[in-house]
């Protein structure tokens, strides 16, 4: 919710002046918003006839501690999933827009601070010979967008989909996120904001394991019990300090931010410290130059987790407690001990700096250039140390130390010309060209040191053997882009194309063309039937794409050590020399509408979307050599879905006021075309235990025409066979469900009592999700979970019960649904009274109590079903461990002076 | 600005675009991987590629095997080995799949270096070079390992599926020609090992006395092995071993055989109850990562970087010991004259020659599985002499059904998906069961 713009004539006469005054409107829709991205140049939101989301991250923080970029867009946004999937502090999270639309490529969305693109990796490191080294901390890996200090975001605006995100071009087929960081005002004094938080995490003990307490072993040892004896108050605490200003040529926005956050389950924690410097010098009436500058330091003690042997969560959950001992009080887990895997230490520590320059220059009033230039440069340096003298299953008792570099460097250039004209030969509009290019290098270097002869020395030389490895990459692109705008008084018209040239295009293949066109038409008012003020339609058709991985075209054989450490290879990539950018072309339709005065404000979008050529790695069948499948340009994905935005001013009086906004989103995706390498291939009908038909689909690997990408086929049980005491298993494997929800939902409400009260409650679900429960089979093998637990006899003895349950787990990974609702913030805010903190020499100054990711409903038999193991960059099947999200609890203070 | 400025920035503008349009801007070359070009001047690594690939899945080979026959139980967490001890598993859902898809792909990598031996040194040079004598000998003991595992398999890239018996006549047929190249190259292991390989074959064809002359060719002491390193360890060790990850351990028909007193760890000799060395075993009442069963474990690979035994001098005694017995002469005392040999050579006491068949059998077999313990040979044996009926009968477990247990691993579904010559239907595709 906002403010709405209002113009009223005045006279005034030379040298005189004239007061005017306003009310402030309340308005749930801003046509006239300016925005920048997706579209050539600034321009009114009246006048693009795509979607395009925008936060208001400065307006959301007065009232809510913000402390990570991916939380903002929380439940905010209908269409982009930002969700928590690992519960360690910095790890990874999920962040995808408008589902799945790609086989074998990355599905986050491209990210932009302040005009240059932006390293968003988060995952695990991959492509490292498996000798030197592993998954340092489970799966989850740290993620770099949690470098990012909120504190310093302005807004953040959200494309889509190529029908928005044409003019990004061959990278932005899964939408596009700029970041635009805060600015100094000219002619303002400087202006101070101190923000503070403390608080803390704490897990819901929702762990499967509370009737561990209800035994003790044969020895008179009573087990630990992970819900009481695992989870502790992680520590928060914060400090941001900001200031502002300008004087008739420059301005200034100048931060300094430090966060401290420990996990619940320790080790575990993140210190990250941010700097940033962002200047504006209007050198003439015609040239203007902007610098912005940001560095962050982000070190993670990374929580061992996930699928995982030496997972702390891991091993305390999958212990048996009828083993517990002393030395393993929880009772051994995957034959590593709580007390083991905790002295494993885990660093991720980064040195970040992201930086441009911009340059504008308006050569007339109705011609501007820009040029922007900048730099994303990444250093990250991870470390894993097992100690000597404990015990690590496969690795042994001799320890073990990782060290690892990751160097990104990811510089833009961006050219923009915009000519606006008006009456040329009799239509107004504006013209914008340019060109875009980037040139990203990543480098990785590992080592690792195994055997240790003792204690007391930790540096990979110090060990008996050692290994090393490289990775590089390497990623070229220029794009040319055009567009034109008609303005036709309340319509709007934009066609525009874009052309791409890539390094990752197969040698055969020359450049790629990306065209788009969309429409708005503001409704005047007099056609509006009374209760609409105001009607925005919109259609939009575009096409964005996504380029192959850096070297996917070329043939390869790799180098192995093979015999007695001598030189080998062997055959891996087949290669593509016609390799495409998979294309995804978009139409979408909608309107913005404001009811009442705008005191309702309704977005929806009905979008489809058809990715073609998309990228599918044929399996050769291994009698023909290569490992991996080939790249092909062969398939289609359709993803297409509805949209719906609702905010509304309920109650608007002089001492209340409640917003409420409600978010939906229904999306749907299917395969439609694996090529003609796919095969012919069944899927069984099961009803009552009985094979009663057979379905037909083509498929290539775990992709099956007709279904979505991510699905789960799997065997399941089918009944009970009493003379044997065994569930009996489906012969064959059968549909079960998809990984991505298909329903999303949010709603956000903001009470006011008077100026100094303010009730923030967010509630989001999700449906349609399922997940291969694997955690639950595990657990009960392992004899670790109430499952089983709750049917044993006093003592441990089987039952016929939990025979039965083990014997079921034995045969299947059970699926459960994902299905939640979720009380995701409620925070209260108190604005001190201005003659206190006029009296501290404050200004505006508040007080906020939150808790995030307070409670959920679900019926998933697991902790949390957002849970995944891998992250944010592969949410897939399996929760594997993944330990769930943390509640938070804050109290912060801001003010302003 | 001026009208000179103005014309230089658009000199500029049109000068990045001119550049940017240059091909050589978008083009970045794979420092990490070789290009087929490259390997034709990295021939031995090419050649040391084929052999260390069949090399390096030997280890999974012998757990899965083990898991099918009598020798391990699963004791961890992973449902895989779990479906292979138990014998659940059916046609698509096992994981000896991957090794016949790998052993598939180090023939593909096999046929693929001999076309390039053959144009880079020329085929007269090429037919007598060392390099091809290791291509061949690996090419033909891929196919013996495929034929002793699988009961079907394409016998060429892309083919169709022909049995057990076709790859293994294939294999002998390799094999021989792995014996010319050898000799002609000057390299005599080579010759042995596809030698010894060439008597495995035809023993199980059938062919005893053919096995026993190949056998017989094969020196003392000689051995052949996968090489486990540094990089490529022995996984035998790092999944299923004593004080690492404890996943599968000896079934638990053999616990009361294992000497657990401090000097041995050696399993007993069947017959006459004395600690066998050629059967090291480790037990110091661990639970296995199961969290529930004692972890007896193999001790016979310590290291990573253990190697494996894939042909060897004892086996090949065993060999020629069979075909005396079985080979149609039922020379008895000649078979035990050779059992005792070997039994002499690690301290044994000697075993009477046995009068019945049944005896001779029983003594023949626990010579064969203290040789070639953990060699992925138990199951071999299992299936050629069907006695998986009997062993596992014998262990009475209800979680392990006779009825219905495969007795051999059905070929790998990949292959069947993807090769159009062979149909990916549970229902028509191999998978012998007891």
């Amino acid at each position: 919710m906002g403010y709405g713009s209002q113009s009223q004539e005045v006279t005034v006469t030379a040298g005189g002046t004239a007061a005017v005054e306003f009310r402030l409107e309340v308005s749930a829709i801003d046509l006239d918003e300016i925005v920048v991205t997706g579209t050539a140049g600034a321009v009114e939101r009246r006048k693009i006839g795509v979607a395009l989301a925008s936060v208001n991250v400065a307006d959301i923080s007065e009232t809510t501690p913000v402390d990570g970029f991916s939380q903002v867009l929380e439940g905010r946004i209908p269409g982009v999933r930002s969700i928590g999937t690992v519960g360690g502090v910095g790890a990874s999270r999920e962040l995808r827009i408008r589902g799945t639309d790609s086989f074998t490529l990355g599905q986050r969305p491209v990210i932009y601070i302040d005009g240059i693109r932006v390293d968003q990796y988060g995952g695990e490191w991959g492509g490292i010979g498996s000798s030197t080294c592993c998954a340092f901390s489970g799966g989850a890996g740290e993620d770099r967008l949690s470098d990012l200090n909120p504190d310093e975001i302005d807004r953040i605006e959200v494309l889509k989909g190529p029908a928005a995100a044409t003019l990004y071009g061959s990278e932005a087929s899964g939408g596009v996120i700029q970041i635009f960081t805060k600015k100094g005002r000219n002619n303002s004094a400087a202006n101070f904001s101190l923000s503070t938080s403390v608080g803390f995490n704490r897990h819901r003990e929702n762990f499967p394991t509370h009737l561990r307490t209800n035994f003790v072993t044969a020895d008179g040892f009573h087990p630990l019990e992970p819900n009481r004896d695992l989870i502790e108050n992680g520590l928060i605490n914060s400090y941001d300090l900001t200031v502002d200003g300008g004087g008739e040529a420059v301005t200034y926005f100048v931060s300094g931010g430090f966060s401290y956050e420990e996990g619940s389950i320790k080790p575990n924690d993140q210190k990250r410290g941010n700097l940033r410097v962002n200047l504006n010098w209007a050198a003439s009436d015609k040239l203007t130059i902007g610098v912005t500058s940001g560095y962050s330091r982000n070190r993670i003690w990374a929580l061992q987790s996930g699928n995982n042997w030496l997972g702390i969560y891991t091993n305390a959950l999958l212990s048996n407690p009828f083993n517990a001992t002393a030395d393993e009080p929880y009772g051994g887990g995957l034959d590593v001990s709580v007390e083991d895997s905790k002295a494993i230490q885990t660093y991720s520590d980064t040195d970040r700096w992201t930086g441009s320059v911009q340059l504008t220059y308006n050569a007339r009033p109705n011609f501007t250039h820009k040029a922007t230039m900048g730099l994303d440069a990444v250093n990250d340096q991870k470390t894993r140390n097992l100690p000597f003298g404990r015990h690590y299953t496969y690795i042994g008792q001799n320890g073990e130390r990782n060290i690892g570099y990751r160097n990104v460097r990811k510089f833009t250039g961006d050219y923009l010309g915009t000519l606006d004209y008006e009456n040329f030969l009799g239509i107004t509009g504006s013209f914008a060209f340019g060109a875009q290019g980037y040139w990203d290098v990543e480098s990785l270097s590992m080592a690792t040191g195994k055997d240790f002869a003792g204690t007391g020395v930790t540096t990979v030389g110090g060990a008996a053997r050692t290994f090393g490895d490289e990775r590089f990459e390497e990623d070229i692109n220029i794009g040319f882009f055009a567009q034109n705008r008609f303005d036709f008084g309340n319509l709007f018209v934009t066609g525009a194309v874009r052309m791409d040239g890539n390094s990752a295009f197969g040698t055969n293949y020359g450049f790629q063309v990306y065209p788009k066109a969309d429409a708005a038409y503001n409704l005047p008012q007099d056609v509006l039937p009374g209760a609409m003020s105001s009607l925005k339609l919109r259609a939009a058709i575009g096409m964005a794409g996504k380029a192959p991985g850096a070297f996917d075209q070329f043939q390869t054989y790799t180098p192995n050590t093979v015999l007695d450490d001598i030189a080998g290879v062997s055959p891996d990539n087949p290669g593509n020399d016609k390799l495409e950018p998979e294309n995804k072309l978009e139409y979408e339709l909608g309107f913005d509408m404001g009811l009442w005065n705008n005191r309702v404000g309704v977005d929806a979008t009905y979008w489809h979307a058809k990715t073609q050529n998309a990228l599918l790695e044929i399996d050769l069948p291994p009698s023909e050599g290569f490992s991996d499948g080939q790249l092909r340009n062969v398939g289609e994905i359709l993803n297409h879905g509805v949209e719906l935005a609702v905010n509304t001013t309920v109650l608007d009086r002089s001492e209340f006021r409640w917003n409420v906004g409600v978010n939906y989103e229904w999306n749907k995706n299917e395969i439609l075309n694996l090529g003609e390498s796919a095969v012919q291939d069944s899927l069984p009908i099961y009803e009552n235990g009985e094979l009663v038909r057979w379905d037909y689909h083509k498929r290539i690997g775990g992709n099956w025409e007709g279904l979505p990408i991510g699905e789960i086929i799997t065997r399941g049980i089918i009944g009970w066979d009493a003379a044997n005491r065994t569930h009996l298993r489906s012969t064959y494997s059968f549909y079960q469900g998809q990984f991505y929800p298909d329903q999303m939902a949010s709603i956000n409400s903001d009470f006011s009592i008077g100026q100094s009260l303010r009730l923030a409650v967010q509630f989001r679900g999700e449906w349609g999700a399922s997940m291969g429960n694997s955690d639950r089979s595990y657990g009960v093998r392992q004899f670790a979970y109430d499952e089983l637990l709750k049917h044993l006899g006093p003592n441990g003895e089987s039952t016929p019960a939990s025979d039965s349950v083990r014997n079921y787990m034995q045969l299947v990974t059970p699926t459960d649904s994902r299905d939640n609702i979720r009380l995701q913030e409620l925070s209260l805010t108190y604005t001190l009274p201005e003659t206190l903190s006029g009296w501290l020499g404050l200004q505006r100054s508040t007080v906020t109590l939150a808790g995030y990711n307070l409670y959920w409903w679900d019926h998933c038999n697991c902790p949390d079903p957002n849970q995944n193991y891998q992250g944010g960059t592969s949410f897939g099947n399996s929760p594997f461990l993944g330990l769930p999200q943390p509640r938070r609890f804050l109290l912060s203070f801001r003010t302003r002076f | 600005m001026s009208i000179k400025g103005r014309r230089g920035v658009i000199s500029a503008a049109v000068l990045a675009l001119v550049l940017s349009a240059c091909n050589d801007i978008l083009t970045v070359s794979d420092p990490q991987r070789y290009t087929s070009e490259d390997l034709d001047q990295a021939l031995p690594a090419v050649a040391n590629g084929v052999e260390g690939a069949l090399h390096e899945v030997m280890d999974s080979y012998v757990i899965y095997q083990a898991l099918l026959s009598d020798v391990y139980q699963h004791t961890g967490t992973w449902i895989q080995y779990d479906e292979i001890d138990h014998g659940r598993f059916q046609y698509g859902t096992h994981s000896m799949e991957g090794v016949h898809a790998a052993w598939l792909r180090t023939r593909w990598f096999a046929e693929s270096a001999e076309e390039r031996f053959n144009r880079v040194l020329g085929e007269g040079v090429a037919a007598n070079d060392p390099l091809m004598a290791q291509v061949h000998l690996a090419a033909g003991l891929t196919d013996l390992y495929i034929g002793m595992t699988v009961c079907e398999s394409p016998a060429a890239s892309s083919g169709p599926a022909v049995s057990d018996n076709a790859i293994l006549t294939q294999a002998v047929e390799k094999l021989t020609r792995a014996m010319q190249t050898a000799s002609a190259a000057g390299k005599p292991e080579y010759v042995r090992a596809a030698q010894a390989g060439r008597a495995r074959a035809n023993l199980l064809l059938g062919n005893y006395s053919a096995a026993a002359s190949d056998a017989a060719a094969v020196p003392d002491a000689f051995s052949y092995v996968a090489k486990f390193n540094n990089q490529s360890t022995n996984s035998i060790v790092t999944l299923t071993t004593a004080n690492r990850n404890e996943a599968a351990g000896l079934r638990e028909k053999w616990w009361p055989m294992i000497d657990e007193s401090a000097t041995s760890n050696y399993m007993r000799d069947p017959h006459t109850n004395e600690p066998d060395p050629r059967i090291q075993v480790w037990y110091q009442g661990e639970i296995a990562t199961d969290n529930l069963t004692p972890h007896y474990s193999q001790y016979k690979y310590d290291t990573e970087q253990s190697d494996i035994p894939m042909v060897h001098s004892s086996e090949m005694r065993l060999i020629q010991a069979e075909a005396m017995a079985f080979g149609g002469s039922s020379d008895y005392a000649g078979a035990m004259a050779i059992i005792n040999q070997l039994r002499a050579n690690v301290g044994l006491s000697p075993l009477p020659v046995p009068t019945d068949q049944a005896t001779m059998m029983d003594y023949l077999l626990s010579e064969r599985f203290a040789e070639t313990f953990m060699e992925g040979i138990r199951m071999v044996d299992l299936y050629r002499f069907n006695l998986v009926d009997d062993v596992f009968g014998a262990m009475n477990d209800p979680e392990r059904p006779v009825s219905g247990r495969p007795t051999k691993f059905s070929m790998d579904s990949g292959e069947a998906l993807l090769n159009p010559e062979i149909q990916d239907d549970l229902s028509v595709r191999c998978l012998p069961r007891a």
